[in-house]
């Protein structure tokens, strides 16, 4: 396995005396996109929550580059480089596509505290918020986000995410609700750039799970009950009881 | 289109409200300055309340703090320079608006409502118990402050044609400031706080400081307003800092249409002129002008700049800035 950049040791997360995420020790690296699937409620959009910083953990250490960034609020964690996707949607629906992206971009800056010249002058902006419009497959950039279709506003989601070139993405289920076509569009974006970026990706479509996922994490009840690749876990007992069990592994 | 239709009925408006001393009286033209000022006042609102997504309910907390520090300034029977006065005024609002706004922030939704009112209510409290300030009865500015830069004086705010076209201007120069702020990367940022500001942080905004930021040019704004507005009368008393000062003006904001910067000036002059008017007709006005507030609430809900003229990302984003 390559040098991880994300790292979670023991990460626990309880909601009372509800462990939604339990010792759960996962590591993410470079050029690897890592999978983690489990049943709903198994604990997979907490420990997105965990990594990005939208919830503190009770108990654990995460480790990004080195450093230890539990406690960091989410805007700090993005600014490091790991940027997330929400599994419902959530984007500025009054903004349009284009806008969306292009605020996606301007995040990036050292400050946004420039209050003279027009935010569209600013060219790199605007090209970035072009380029992931582009990447994702979405037309009509001029749209307003709350008149797309529910996958067009998935895609949408996707493209903000990438506007940063972030280092680590945090994927959760971006495929639900697409279409078909776009999701074929999706996966093969995923794909692409999972050979520089580490990609976090929960996902409830298997055949698009086992076709890009070089690792797989199994979680059950907020723990882990296997991981490693997708060839050995499929084949894995205790994952089949708990989990696959129910589904046609051809 | 409409966007065209507007910009050339909003400069029309301006003409007129240029050539209208040629034809106003006295009391007309006081009117209208303090609509424009109340204007000024509304815009800044707005910029929270319409832009940032804060509804704040104790703006007047820094409309009022800009008239006293007016009253403060000025010696007793000496006009104060407006130059001087006017830059000590505004930076003491935007510390004040720093400090305030760095303890409400923490608060949102209904909360940050109530605490804002609670701020303003302070000063309220303050200044009606305060001997050195006149108390409840408020005071007096004797002398109006001198524009003099050096031995040249560019207008007189004593006299009420000049005073109306200092007000003009202002209200014009406040305009195009806001706008060109609401056009920049900050103001690109604080829109989406009010949008979504959960997902701005997850892009990477800290949004507190950038709320902030707003809260701090909203209020010394309003200093402005507040300033001005006790120069033109040369009176202050504790209601400027009352909730029914701070309602009204948000009233102007949402009736006039929040989230577009037009809106709060029409709101302005739709409610003054309106209140006016009722109060001239009736010892019983407040009955309905209440009337008046709800049905233009129920049948224009984006105000009265909404009906269809809004100043957004409506189309597309580049072709709105053109």
């Amino acid at each position: 396995m390559p040098e991880p950049i994300l790292v979670a040791e023991r990460l626990s997360r309880f909601f009372g005396g509800l462990a939604a995420v339990s010792e759960v020790s996962i590591a993410f690296a470079r050029g690897e996109i890592h999978a983690v699937i489990g049943p709903n409620g198994a604990g997979k959009s907490t420990l997105i929550n965990l990594l990005s910083g939208h919830m503190a953990p009770s108990a654990g250490r995460i480790r990004y580059e080195g450093r230890d960034i539990v406690g960091y609020p989410p805007d700090r964690i993005a600014r490091l480089g790991i940027a997330r996707s929400f599994q419902r949607v959530n984007v500025f629906s009054e903004f349009s596509v284009f806008e969306n992206c292009r605020l996606a971009a301007q995040a990036g800056l050292t400050s946004s505290m420039r209050f003279f010249r027009s935010a569209l002058s600013l060219r790199e902006l605007n090209d970035t918020a072009e380029r992931v419009i582009a990447l994702v497959g979405l037309r009509d950039a001029g749209r307003l986000a709350h008149a797309l279709s529910h996958g067009e506003r998935r895609q949408l989601e996707i493209a903000m995410t990438l506007a940063n070139s972030p280092k680590v993405l945090l994927l959760d289920e971006p495929l639900a609700g697409m279409g078909a076509d776009e999701a074929v569009v999706i996966v093969r974006l995923i794909e692409e750039l999972g050979r520089d970026q580490a990609i976090l990706l929960v996902e409830h479509d298997m055949d698009a799970v086992f076709s890009v996922a070089r690792r797989l994490t199994v979680m059950v009840n907020g723990r882990i009950v296997a991981t490693g690749n997708p060839v050995t876990v499929r084949a894995n007992p205790e994952v089949r009881k708990a989990y696959l069990g129910t589904e046609e592994l051809a | 289109m409409n966007q065209r239709i507007a910009r050339a009925s909003f400069l029309v408006a301006l003409i007129l409200l240029a050539l209208i001393p040629l034809i106003g009286d006295k009391y007309e033209l006081q009117l209208l300055s303090k609509i424009m000022l109340m204007a000024i006042f509304a815009m800044s609102l707005d910029l929270l309340v319409g832009f940032t997504g804060l509804v704040s309910l104790g703006h007047a907390a820094f409309f009022g703090l800009g008239g006293y520090l007016l009253w403060f300034l000025s010696p007793q029977y000496a006009a104060t320079n407006l130059w001087l006065s006017l830059v000590e005024v505004v930076a003491i609002a935007a510390v004040t608006a720093l400090l305030i706004g760095s303890l409400v922030l923490r608060s949102s939704g209904v909360y940050f409502i109530m605490v804002t009112l609670a701020f303003a209510q302070m000063f309220f409290y303050y200044t009606t118990g305060a001997k050195w300030l006149g108390g409840s009865d408020g005071a007096y500015i004797y002398v109006r402050p001198s524009a003099a830069i050096f031995d040249w004086v560019p207008f007189n705010l004593a006299n009420y044609v000049q005073f109306y076209y200092v007000a003009l201007v202002l209200m014009i120069g406040v305009f195009l400031l806001l706008r060109m702020i609401l056009r920049s990367l900050f103001g690109r940022a604080i829109q989406g706080v009010k949008s979504n500001e959960n997902r701005l942080r997850s892009l990477g905004f800290p949004t507190f400081r950038y709320k902030l930021a707003s809260f701090v040019i909203a209020g010394t704004v309003a200093s402005l307003a507040g300033y001005f507005s006790a120069a033109q009368f040369g009176f202050v008393n504790p209601e400027l800092f009352g909730w029914k000062l701070s309602g009204e003006v948000l009233m102007m904001v949402i009736l006039g249409g929040m989230g577009t910067l037009y809106g709060p000036i029409l709101g302005a002059f739709v409610l003054v002129l309106v209140e006016t008017e009722l109060a001239g007709m009736t010892k019983h006005w407040l009955l309905p002008m209440g009337l008046f507030v709800i049905l233009a609430v129920l049948f224009l809900p984006r105000g009265i700049a909404g009906m269809r003229l809004r100043l957004s990302f409506g189309r597309s984003a580049r072709e709105a800035d053109a």
